[in-house]
């Protein structure tokens, strides 16, 4: 086919055989998730920056002011709550404790629960 | 922000910042990392290298540096770089495409890119989609779509970090001119063809020179022509005409052209194609007339192990299937088969302007966009 009517999705992901560079996959994937990652954090970075030299021009706040910032106990609690959940929710795999609710194999679980005699 | 050209896509504040860090990673992926590259070949790779008689000790030196993890590391980034700079790109233009292709009507008026509908594109381009660039060259929704030429110019723009003309991206079209004037003065083009134009940025650099001649510039992709029309109408630019064609097989008679020419395109054709290409040129040439190939100066004969390394990369995995074929082929040899005499290769320098009288091609390579690999010939 010479020209293709398409839709969005064509334009999304590149004609491409998805090479396999680390020895695990999943590294690949995950690398290319924190490059972008990296970018989102650059973006929004700048943005902050553009908002203080605005608000300078502005005669609204310095960027030193920024600075020398001293958040309230207010603030600071909210902060540390903000803190936690970033966390928590970032490294949850990591942090998740033993698993206490483990109920040993699934693939048993369905086999009983499909058995007709003597299932549950 | 100020634009070169009224077709090019407009970037906003965070659209710029997240193209910036996406042209900063990939500058300290190419500059950095190829120096580190280079030394973990030399010193931990060639010395436990054992390549047998017979084996190629390139393919040999690939395989090995494919399993260091620093090297793997940096081909995870490089592949991630280019994937992320197409994304955001594509948004970009797709945030405002409506209005992108209302203006590129506006300049095109009722002018239509000449087309035919039996046109196959190449199998070299459809493989897969060249430079990872999604939906590549000719990929179009409808007959006035011109998205790809959108993504491509903003891509462009950014991706050779000013070194080719910022925004115009010309300068190799202006270096193709001052290869034409230094290795062929006397010759008056009044008629020229330029295979693979793409958007037209070598296009509408080469049509200043020429403002009396009749300019034609054919891709195998309709979505690229359409933007290459409506962008050089947009610049004042009425004499080149724009014809999806490949240039294996042209549309036009015998001896209808003074000069053809072509700005890195030989390198995203094929083994098979190359010598097709080449009778072309020399058919649709009148006698006296001259073929010039522009091409990325990366010359595997001229360069160290580790520099074909890096060429290797775009090769495998950077979706460029014929960087090492255009790189190792025999163009000479291929322009001489075809009839061309006086052929000769070598590297131009590249200029913002070109002017009669200067002195640039020669046989030393400089380094990426300070010059370009240069291979020409006439028709007897």
């Amino acid at each position: 086919m010479s020209t293709a009517t398409d839709t969005q999705g064509r334009f999304r992901v590149a004609r491409a055989e998805k090479p396999k560079i680390h020895d695990d996959p999943a590294i690949d994937d995950l690398m290319a998730m924190v490059a972008s990652l990296a970018g989102e954090v650059a973006v929004l970075r700048e943005r902050v920056d553009t908002h203080e030299r605005l608000a300078a021009a502005k005669d609204c706040f310095s960027p030193d002011e920024v600075d020398r910032f001293t958040p309230s106990a207010e603030a600071q609690a909210t902060r540390a709550r903000l803190r936690t959940q970033l966390v928590e929710s970032v490294f949850r795999p990591l942090l998740a404790p033993e698993n206490l609710e483990d109920p040993g194999s699934h693939a048993a679980i369905v086999e009983e629960i499909e058995r007709s005699a003597g299932g549950m | 922000m100020s634009q070169a050209h009224a077709m090019m896509p407009e970037t906003l504040h965070d659209e710029r910042a997240r193209l910036a860090f996406i042209i900063d990673l990939k500058g300290c992926l190419d500059v950095k990392a190829s120096v580190a590259n280079a030394q973990l070949l030399e010193r931990n790779v060639m010395p436990k290298l054992a390549p047998r008689d017979g084996d190629d000790p390139l393919h040999a030196a690939r395989k090995a540096m494919e399993k260091e993890l620093p090297y793997q590391n940096w081909m995870t980034l490089m592949r991630s770089a280019q994937q992320m700079m197409w994304d955001a790109v594509g948004r970009c233009v797709d945030r405002q495409y409506s209005d992108l292709e209302s203006r590129a009507g506006e300049y095109s008026g009722d002018e239509q890119v000449r087309f035919d509908e039996n046109f196959e594109v190449p199998r070299y381009l459809t493989a897969v989609d060249t430079h990872l660039m999604p939906g590549s060259y000719y990929t179009q929704r409808s007959s006035n779509d011109v998205r790809q030429g959108a993504v491509f110019d903003l891509a462009a723009a950014i991706y050779h970090r000013g070194q080719n003309g910022n925004e115009l991206n010309d300068v190799r079209g202006h270096t193709i001119v001052s290869h034409l004037w230094e290795r062929f003065p006397e010759l008056e083009a009044h008629k020229l063809l330029e295979l693979g134009c793409t958007v037209g940025h070598s296009t509408a650099a080469v049509a200043g020179y020429f403002p009396d001649a009749e300019l034609h510039a054919i891709d195998i992709g309709l979505p690229v022509l359409r933007y290459a029309q409506a962008r050089a109408r947009s610049l004042g630019i009425k004499n080149v005409h724009f014809a999806q064609e490949n240039a294996e097989t042209l549309s036009y008679p015998d001896a209808s052209f003074d000069v053809v020419y072509s700005s890195v395109m030989l390198h995203e054709t094929s083994a098979k194609a190359l010598p097709r290409i080449m009778s072309e040129c020399y058919r649709v040439l009148k006698p006296g007339g001259v073929v010039i190939h522009l091409e990325v100066p990366i010359r595997y004969e001229s360069m160290s192990l580790a520099e074909k390394l890096r060429a290797e990369y775009e090769t495998h995995y950077n979706n460029e299937p014929f960087w090492r074929g255009a790189c190792t082929a025999d163009l000479v040899g291929a322009l001489r088969a075809a009839g061309f005499e006086g052929v000769e290769e070598g590297y131009q320098q590249a200029v913002p302007k070109a002017s009669r009288g200067a002195e640039g091609f020669s046989s030393k390579r400089g380094p990426v966009y300070a010059c370009w690999y240069v291979v020409s010939g006439r028709k007897p």
